[in-house]
């Protein structure tokens, strides 16, 4: 068992009375690729931000390379790399001015800094680009030099923040890729994300969060077990004056159905075998008078442990 | 964390530099307003400069006192006195052709001899209230000088009549004698003026002693202390953009103090006003010749407790507002206010004496004096002393307070 290189033990945040953030307790070992998986709101920035020293955890306290958030904070920041939320990079000068810029922030000089600005460089694939200005990058090309940044330093572990959001599949490819070699070379990272299938493909183990709580943790198969052996449908019907609720009576009635969780004009109905039951299904919702628009079996995912355990859908 | 500020500084100037609105903003416009502005309220230039306010008289006096009077405002280099009809002089008022008008009566010279009261007619330019003033001394001062003459003639005839000389049959007339007087007053005058040295120094100190500053010695200093504020604030509006873009959050994860991250900015904003100050300076004597003084010490300690006053000013700013777009449109509301109570947008000697108190509260203030006690006063370092300790003080302070407001999140 290899050792953690990061322990979380019960940070709360609280903001003006309301908790952000609830007990969360994780450990990340060495080496490993970990995810923090839940919806907007759910406190993975509040996590991150404690865990990279910018806020002072309520309560609790998380233990990086050794050293605590709480008391040692420059020991935490040499040994993390951070990749924020936000492209957080001048626009008006160069990828490379950036790098050199940063580097020095962290500390690096002469000979070893232009070292690390080139390798940074080739990791983002960008050592072409270096000497053009970041404002006139495409998004996914921003978001290549923003997690370089956080590489510069040589960091133990590497946070990202939804490092994907809002990039076209190519670049997001790419970045995934990427996170995967640096892995291999033993970087740990801690990752934040609502895409269920960058959490599934990515990492060793996975985090779900929902409300500042951390209600699940492990392996995917050892989440997905969490739901048992259950497919999920989801039914979307025509919305012309028709009411969700309307359907979910009939349906909850048949006695193979274990939940039903209506959203805006779906429902996601766990099964345990959905192939039998299927023609009952829409039978019941046909003759409850409403119209389905699409029909969608599921094999069991994070999505559908997350709405086991929350009774929610991931996606809203 | 020297290294670490000098960096931060660095991207800092970099950046700043880089735009082309700091070309614009920052050196153009300012000098252009120098320019512009100090052609508008060159009325008060110095008497020895080239410029001099014109000043139209209608001499309807039948004796020779009133011709006299006009040669005698005529001596003084910064005016030029010119006879003309009175319709005429009306309309150059009117048309803000001169600064003034005087109207010397038909019994100006008859009045004047026998010591009477009398008023002449004085029409300002209400366009140009300071050049009218000025002028208005000018002739007042004029006017004493020929009374001085009547007085030692009136003297001169008194002790005459004492001694009894017009009692005998020398043949001497005693109105003869009194012209004869007037004359040699007028010539005694003129070779040991202590009583003129005395009224017209009364000029000069409206002029330069006392401080009226005008032209390009005024708007030179007051631009640069208006463009250079703008400047300032704008790196603080920076700064808190640096804020809402994330590149200040990220700042704060890597291993530093975080007061490196405000000392860098600060530093940057500093050399920025200690740069464009100089600029500006320069700009404005080889290209306007305006002149700055002599006082090479006491003008960089000056730029100097400036630019880091307005720094302190910038970092207060931005640690009371809430985000770069409050600043960036609050800049104006804080920097031209300022500018006028301080007196950088006309001179202070202007304004109503509790207005002059009042600058006394402005940083803006506090630099003008200092800038026109080395400019329009030509004093040295002892006397802008007190102006650089003030400047200083309210720096650190601001900058404490500042720096200990901020919020980085
Ligand atoms: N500085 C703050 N002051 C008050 N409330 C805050 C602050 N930061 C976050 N919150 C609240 O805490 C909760 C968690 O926010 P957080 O940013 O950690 O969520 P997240 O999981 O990162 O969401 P997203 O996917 O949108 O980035 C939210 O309800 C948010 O409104
Ligand atoms: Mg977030």
């Amino acid at each position: 068992m290899t050792e953690a290189i990061l322990q979380a033990q019960g940070l709360h945040k609280k903001f003006d009375e309301v908790y952000a953030v609830k007990g969360v307790s994780f450990d990340i070992k060495a080496g490993e690729i970990f995810s923090l998986l839940g919806p907007n709101g759910a406190g993975k920035t509040t996590t991150i931000s404690m865990l990279s020293c910018l806020l002072t955890p309520t309560e609790g306290d998380a233990k990086v390379d050794g050293f605590s958030v709480t008391g040692e904070a420059n020991q935490v920041k040499q040994a993390i790399g951070v990749v924020p939320q936000e492209i957080a990079l001048y626009p008006t000068i160069s990828a490379k001015e950036n790098l050199q810029f940063w580097g020095r922030m962290y500390g690096l000089r002469g000979k070893h800094l232009q070292e690390r600005v080139d390798a940074t460089l080739d990791i983002a694939g960008l050592a072409d680009r270096a000497d053009g200005k970041v404002e006139t990058f495409s998004g996914g090309m921003k978001r290549r030099i923003n997690i370089a940044v956080g590489l510069l330093h040589n960091p133990k572990i590497l946070f990202m923040d939804e490092p994907t959001v809002g990039i076209d599949p190519q670049s997001r490819r790419r970045i995934l890729d990427t996170v995967q070699e640096l892995n291999k070379l033993g970087l740990a990272v801690l990752n934040t994300t609502h895409y269920m299938e960058e959490a599934q493909e990515l990492s060793d183990r996975i985090g779900i969060i929902d409300n500042g709580e951390l209600i699940a943790t492990g392996t995917l198969d050892e989440l997905i077990k969490m739901v048992g052996e259950y497919d999920t449908v989801r039914l979307c019907l025509d919305v012309d004056g028709q009411k969700i609720e309307d359907v979910i009576e009939p349906l909850k009635s048949l006695p193979e159905v274990k939940q039903v969780s209506p959203g805006e004009d779906c429902v996601m109905i766990q099964v345990p075998d959905s192939e039998n039951i299927l023609g009952d299904m829409v039978g019941r919702v046909t003759q409850a008078g409403a119209h389905i628009r699409s029909l969608e079996i599921q094999e069991p995912n994070l999505e559908a442990v997350f709405l086991h355990l929350t009774g929610r859908a991931l996606r809203d | 964390m020297i290294a670490r500020i000098l960096e931060i500084a660095r991207l800092y100037l970099f950046t700043m530099y880089q735009s082309r609105s700091m070309l614009l903003f920052g050196f153009v416009l300012p000098l252009l307003f120098t320019f512009v502005v100090g052609q508008a309220i060159v009325g008060f230039e110095p008497a020895d400069g080239q410029q001099s306010w014109s000043l139209a008289v209608v001499n309807a006096d039948v004796g020779d006192l009133g011709q006299q009077l006009i040669e005698r405002l005529n001596d003084d280099p910064s005016l030029a006195a010119v006879a003309t009809e009175e319709s005429e002089a009306v309309r150059q008022v009117e048309r803000e052709e001169v600064a003034a008008a005087l109207f010397i009566p038909a019994d100006f010279s008859s009045r004047m001899l026998a010591g009477e009261n009398l008023d002449l007619g004085f029409q300002m330019n209400l366009a140009e209230p300071i050049s009218a003033q000025v002028v208005e001394q000018v002739v007042l001062a004029a006017l004493s000088e020929v009374n001085s003459w009547l007085t030692i003639a009136d003297s001169a005839v008194e002790i005459a009549s004492q001694i009894g000389l017009f009692d005998t049959s020398i043949g001497v007339g005693q109105a003869e004698y009194f012209d004869d007087a007037v004359i040699a007053g007028q010539e005694a005058l003129q070779e040991m003026p202590p009583v003129v040295v005395e009224s017209r120094q009364g000029v000069r100190e409206a002029e330069s002693q006392g401080g009226i500053p005008s032209g390009v010695g005024q708007t030179s200093p007051g631009m640069l202390v208006i463009f250079t504020m703008f400047t300032v604030l704008g790196g603080a509006a920076g700064l808190l953009r640096e804020r809402e873009e994330g590149t200040l959050r990220r700042l704060l994860v890597m291993p530093m103090n975080k007061i490196t991250i405000l000392a860098g900015n600060m530093l940057g904003m500093f050399v920025v006003s200690v740069t464009q100050t100089l600029i500006l300076i320069l700009g404005a004597v080889y290209l306007f010749g305006t002149d700055w003084g002599n006082e090479l010490v006491a003008l960089a300690i000056m730029i100097l407790v400036y630019g880091f006053s307005i720094t302190g000013l910038a970092i207060l700013i931005a640690s009371l507002v809430r985000s770069y777009a409050q600043l960036d449109a609050l800049s104006a509301i804080i920097v031209i206010p300022m500018a006028g109570i301080g007196g950088a947008m006309w001179p202070i000697e202007i304004v109503p004496p509790f207005m002059q108190q009042l600058s006394l509260f402005v940083p803006t203030g506090w630099a003008m004096r200092g800038f026109h006690d080395i400019i329009t006063r030509g004093l040295g370092v002892e006397s802008i002393l007190l102006e650089a300790g003030v400047l200083l003080l309210t720096g650190a302070v601001f900058m404490l307070i500042g720096l200990w407001r901020f919020r980085y999140e």
